[in-house]
């Protein structure tokens, strides 16, 4: 052991010795994250960098999420199948199915003498089955060639020891999970490991590493795996800029195999928008009517709504109504096609320059949704014409332009016949998955789903949707509610039974904006799969602040397991007060306090990471006043969702996106009702913040 | 053996679950004959008619492709030119100025007017703007040295020059043919990392 750690301390020396180079790609461990092969390193990728990684050898396979939060911090979810689990030691499971999640953070930069550091914290919460920390660190020898050494604790600190400095550590015995493991960290014996990567060529990569792993559980208790040696060997081929595939040959006595993707919400795969050229700004010297007389012209006032409202069709968007005036003119959009408010508005306000009459100067443009005015935002025509084709044009014109509290729509607004009432519908496929089931880690039903919208007039809308299943094993679920709550959601798998089509929801809901800063939203009918009721909910959001405050009460009855029209017996008072707030930084944080489907009461915290193209990544946790053990398996309700604009992949304007979230158990406290329209979401979407994050594209 | 890989297939099949919605996707099949759903992309429908009889090619460097370009806008020297699909770009004096619908779009850009290009040993600096792949602009700037080189073809008068520029992207070049007026006649021109160069080429 002596000469080990020797040729440690050179390895190190040599190290810190070493100048800066041009870094070698961090790439993933068969854990997840970032590292050697099995063991961690000191390195990190790219800030907000989001993968995937599936890594399978002998008994294990581990499959995991990643996400780099921010360019030091980074987190991992992992789902781990330990099979022949029932080998020596009796078990309900052939194969044991483990959730963990990890957190890494970057202590020290690679400089020209120091390596990077990395401290980080295995199954932070789970069970137990990957639990260690470590500290380790990297150091870049050459373009090619990156060394790691590190001390690991716990699971990583259980071959090798070197010994206990910080005291003992509980052995691991696999619960119920989901609390947090505070008085164990660092404790125990601890044992160091090392490793060399070598990128061979711009594809091909080896990595060499001295495992401090000794997999005590899998190969000792379960006897799944036999662990008969600490040295670890792999060769990874790097298929593309997004994918790594790798090979490997571990504890002298497993072959290993592992696919790695990673995507960045910075780079988009299209390099940006594809989508068609904006409308041309018109310079008012080839249009005619440079005073207002127009306004007393009938015919030629009356067919300015017509000119407009067809042009901006063809940019996808609806105008709800046009308010002339001599020298403003004020317009209501629908900005249906896009999720980029601020582009939606430069269109209209290039729009506006190709058919208002020259004497009208300012241009008030209103983005709608639900017929509540989201904002109002306001530019001189003047700026458009002059900054059209100037440097940092879209700078200089924000610089001039006004973001204002929407308003209510004046009385001599012209609205544009067919905008109401309108009815629209559709018909699209569906895939609805449960994950994580230990019968079953993945089930998924494929069918259709047919939805529609009637809108009465501005903000009362009738919508519904039907879905039918045309294949899926949603319906193989046989597992049985343990929970000794009111079952809210742990009947979920009940609600799949149904081949016969399915109500999901059908309402009828009532939007208004009362006043400057406050919205409004009843609904009341079939709200979600699993309830129906009533839902009522107000927001406070000033156009200008980060922050909004909001409330909700809903009275719902449980649905009959059919999804039809029928209800159960239970029937709860349900409803939180909810404050949010967008940092600086790009975060987003939302407290929501109040009482849960199952009468608990509780409160939730979310943060996400935003970006300007409408990338989302995030957290959320509950704890309420159901004990842990009443709670059952994970303890309390928690979980990560991405959410991935799919504008971001098609370079095509879009407002859908593609939502994943991933609770690691889906239990009855802390749960919430699941209404279509809450509005915080649809009033930030063209507040002021979000304008200017995205006002970049108000050109494009 | 057969479960290994089973568990194999499960955790590809989790990794795209993982990737794909577990609440819904897909885009509408049928659409409502009565109103679009939301969320529908317009169809191409911004382009301006052409303003006179002019037409030249625009060939895109990166990806071997080449497509008709027609003058749509034309103000004090600037001139928007379109193509059919409604990509736009806009030509000061036959500088390029900036791309719509392009990808990495030059959103904007600072360069020195035609005729402080195009001299021979002319240095200058060029600022663009463009949008970096989270939506947010990006700016870098660039040191440009115009030489003439030796020109053969076209008219008595017409000249060759190139404008080799460095920035924090590396090194781009730019090259222009212009007549005895100093008028741009054709030109390959830089626009992003991303789009690469566009060609700007009269027509035959």
């Amino acid at each position: 052991m002596a000469a080990w750690l020797r040729n440690l301390c050179l390895a190190a020396s040599a190290v810190l010795m070493t100048p800066a180079q041009a870094q070698v790609q961090p790439t993933a461990s068969l854990a997840g994250p970032v590292g050697l092969i099995d063991m961690p390193s000191g390195d990190m990728p790219a800030d907000a960098t989001f993968s995937l990684s599936t890594s399978h050898f002998g008994p294990l396979s581990r499959n995991t999420l990643s996400f780099q939060i921010t360019p030091r911090l980074s987190a991992s979810f992992r789902y781990t199948a330990t099979r022949n689990w029932d080998r020596v030691m009796s078990s309900n499971y052939e194969t044991y199915f483990d959730r963990s999640f990890d957190l890494r953070y970057k202590l020290v930069n690679e400089g020209k003498h120091l390596p990077a550091v990395v401290l980080g914290i295995n199954d932070i919460a789970g069970t137990g089955q990957w639990a260690s920390e470590y500290i380790a660190a990297t150091k870049t020898l050459s373009p090619k060639v990156k060394v790691t050494a590190g001390l690991g604790w716990g699971r990583l600190g259980s071959f090798g020891a070197i010994g206990a400095p910080f005291g003992l550590r509980q052995s691991v015995n696999i619960g119920q999970g989901g609390t947090f493991r505070l008085a164990d960290l660092f404790g125990g014996d601890v044992a160091p490991f090392a490793g060399v990567e070598w990128q061979a060529t711009n594809r091909l990569g080896l990595k060499l590493e001295y495992s401090s792993d000794a997999y005590t559980l899998e190969s000792d208790d379960r006897q799944v795996f036999d662990h008969k040696s600490p040295f670890n060997f792999g060769v990874e081929y790097q298929l593309s800029r997004s994918a790594r595939l790798g090979a490997y040959y571990l504890y002298g006595s497993q072959f290993g195999i592992a696919a790695h993707f990673a995507l960045n919400p910075q780079s988009s795969p299209t390099g940006g928008l594809l989508g068609n050229a904006p409308p041309l700004v018109r310079d008012r010297s080839t249009l005619g009517a440079r005073s207002g007389q127009w306004l007393s012209d009938p015919t030629a006032s009356a067919a300015l709504p017509a000119a407009v409202s067809k042009a901006l069709a063809t940019q996808g968007m609806t105008l709800e109504s046009l308010t002339p005036g001599a020298t403003r003119v004020e317009v209501r959009v629908r900005m249906n096609p896009t999720d980029n408010a601020a582009q939606a508005v430069g269109r209209v306000a290039r729009v506006l320059t190709a058919t208002m009459p020259a004497s009208v100067e300012q241009f008030d443009i209103l983005p709608v949704s639900n017929g509540m005015a989201l904002s109002k935002v306001v530019i001189n025509r003047r700026d458009m014409e002059t900054l059209k084709d100037s440097f940092k044009a879209d700078a200089a014109l924000r610089a001039r332009s006004q973001i204002l509290p929407g308003t209510a729509e004046p009385a001599d607004a012209l609205r544009i016949a067919g905008v109401y009432p309108k009815l629209t519908y559709g018909v699209e496929p569906y895939f609805r998955a449960s994950v994580f089931d230990p019968d079953n880690p993945l089930r998924a039903d494929l069918g259709l789903r047919l939805s529609g919208r009637y809108e009465f007039g501005p903000g009362l809308v009738l919508s519904g949707s039907v879905t039918q299943k045309l294949i899926g094993n949603l319906d193989g679920s046989t597992r049985p509610s343990d929970s000794v709550l009111q079952r809210v959601r742990s009947e979920a798998n009940l609600y799949d039974k149904s081949s016969g089509p399915v109500i999901e929801h059908l309402t009828l809901a009532w939007y208004a904006k009362p006043r400057e800063d406050v919205y409004t939203r009843v609904t009341a009918g079939y709200l979600e799969r699993m309830f129906g009721g009533v839902s009522a909910e107000v927001l406070w959001k000033p156009v200008n602040s980060r922050l909004g405050l909001g409330a909700e009460v809903n009275y719902v009855k449980q649905r009959d397991f059919d999804v039809g029209l029928g209800f159960q017996d239970y029937g709860v008072a349900t409803g939180h007060v909810s404050a949010y707030y967008t940092f600086k930084s790009g975060f987003t944080a939302q407290l929501d306090v109040g009482r849960y489907l199952a009468g608990d009461l509780g409160a939730t915290l979310t943060i996400d990471r935003e970006f300007a193209n409408g990338w989302r990544v995030g957290a959320f946790a509950t704890l309420t006043d159901v004990p842990f053990e009443d709670f059952g398996e994970g303890s309390f309700d928690k979980g990560i969702r991405v959410s991935i604009p799919f504008s971001w992949f098609t370079g095509q304007p879009s407002t859908k996106s593609q939502t994943t979230v991933l609770r690691p158990v889906l239990r009855d406290g802390g749960a919430r009702l699941d209404v279509d329209g809450r509005l915080y979401e649809t009033v930030r979407s063209k507040d002021a913040i979000r304008l200017d994050q995205q006002w970049g594209s108000f050109w494009r | 053996m057969g479960k290994f890989l089973e568990m194999i297939a499960r955790a590809l099949i989790l990794c795209l679950v993982s990737s794909v919605a577990l609440q819904g996707c897909g885009s509408p099949i049928v659409k409502g004959a009565i109103g679009k759903m939301a969320g529908a992309v317009p169809s191409a429908g911004t382009v301006a008619p052409a303003i006179d009889g002019r037409k030249r090619f625009l060939v895109y460097t990166n990806k071997n492709i080449k497509f008709p370009i027609f003058p749509v806008q034309s103000d004090n020297g600037l001139e928007i030119w379109a193509t059919q699909d409604g990509s736009q770009l806009a030509l000061r004096h036959g500088v390029l100025v900036w791309t719509r619908g392009f990808g990495m779009d030059m959103m904007s850009s600072d360069a020195p007017s035609a005729a402080t290009i195009l001299r021979q040993g002319a240095s200058h600096q060029r600022q663009f703007q463009w949008l970096n792949g989270t939506g947010v602009p990006a700016f870098a700037t660039y040191n440009c040295q115009t030489e003439q080189v030796s020109y053969d073809g076209g008219a008595a008068g017409d000249a060759r020059f190139s404008e080799t520029c460095s920035g924090p992207y590396g090194a781009f070049k730019n090259e222009y043919i212009t007549d005895s007026s100093g008028a741009v006649l054709e030109a390959k021109q830089w626009v992003s990392p991303q789009v690469g160069t566009l060609y700007f080429e009269p027509v035959e």
